[in-house]
């Protein structure tokens, strides 16, 4: 890890909590913050550091590329080329997500007061290592019927769920803000393929 | 007896707190049963919200809250709405089911109760 990363913070709508709570996973990871936000001064000032080292100059957490700022980074480093160093990684997120399936694990029988089962030890193992390897964090939830929904969420009303089965089947689907839908074909047995999904959802080419 | 079902009479739901998310919508968790039975929901039939409501989340854990779809929302999700009263218990029970006997709504038709869902507290 270079000892001169930069922060870029995509999401500007996020609390201050979130964000500080950002900041924190990042100095775990033994990153040192210059830049902190998208206004004009700083991109300049981000810029310039980028500029001045050529290796693994910043981190970018972000599960969306729609910041305002962001161009003019991207004319000094490509973005996939900066994802290519340290991966799209949102420590926030994946941080909580792992603290979220820990507690699906305490649910038991009737948990819903409606005669839901818990959700099975194997499945949730299963989701620990799919949550590592995902470029962007999901919202997860568990359903009643002893499944787990990975559910993406973008600005404009787009919509991508995922639902996990203890059998090894995964119920997937596009839904447009428009309207328009898609059935997707995923399975366990290729992980990155959920990683192309979800990638081509937030570019824009899933449908 | 209970009347028949109006557009505009609300079907409510108990919530979980993982199914709601932090801007306040619904998840589609929350529609989604356990087996092959339909979502369970609670009629308001001719009660006040604030009767009916406290009548389903007494039931429920602490910190369970409640949500509501319209009958007419449920219409135009193509569903079915299915009074199933639960003797001595819950005369005003009812189910949401498919409109395609012994099938489960589809991924998509749970997604878009939850969009027409909204939490009432």
């Amino acid at each position: 890890m270079s000892d001169s990363s930069i922060f870029l913070d995509t999401q500007p709508r996020r609390s201050q909590s979130q964000r500080i709570q950002t900041f924190n996973n990042i100095k775990l990871v033994g990153a040192t913050i210059f830049a902190i936000s998208f206004c004009t001064t700083s991109n300049i000032y981000a810029n310039s550091l980028i500029s001045q080292n050529s290796q693994k100059p910043a981190i970018i957490i972000s599960d969306s590329y729609g910041g305002s700022g962001l161009s003019s980074l991207e004319s000094a480093y490509n973005v996939s080329t900066l994802q290519s160093w340290y991966g799209c990684t949102d420590m926030n997120n994946k941080n909580d997500n792992m603290s979220i399936l820990n507690s699906f694990l305490s649910l038991k029988e009737n948990w819903d007061f409606n005669g839901a089962p818990p959700i099975p030890i194997s499945l949730v193992s299963r989701m620990y290592a799919l949550i590592n390897i995902l470029h962007h964090q999901p919202e997860l939830s568990p359903t009643a019927r002893s499944s787990i929904q990975f559910e993406y969420d973008k600005d404009n009303g787009d919509y991508l769920e995922f639902e996990m089965f203890e059998s090894g089947k995964i119920a997937a689907f596009f839904l447009g803000a428009g309207g328009n839908s898609k059935i997707l074909d995923v399975s366990y047995d290729n992980p990155q393929k959920i990683n192309e999904v979800v990638d081509s959802f937030y570019d824009g080419t899933l449908c | 007896m209970m009347g028949p079902f109006v557009d505009d009479e609300k079907l409510l739901r108990a919530l979980w707190s993982f199914w709601i998310k932090p801007d306040g919508t619904i998840k589609s968790a929350a529609f989604k049963p356990r087996g092959r039975e339909g979502i369970s929901t609670d009629r308001i039939a001719n009660r006040s919200l604030n009767e009916a409501i406290s009548f389903l989340l007494q039931r429920m854990s602490p910190g369970s809250r409640a949500g509501s779809i319209t009958v007419k929302d449920c219409n135009n999700v193509g569903v079915q709405i299915v009074p199933s009263p639960r003797e001595n218990i819950n005369p005003f029970h009812t189910e949401i089911y498919s409109s395609f006997p012994d099938t489960p709504l589809d991924s998509i038709q749970y997604k878009k109760l939850a969009l027409l869902a909204v939490v009432e507290q």
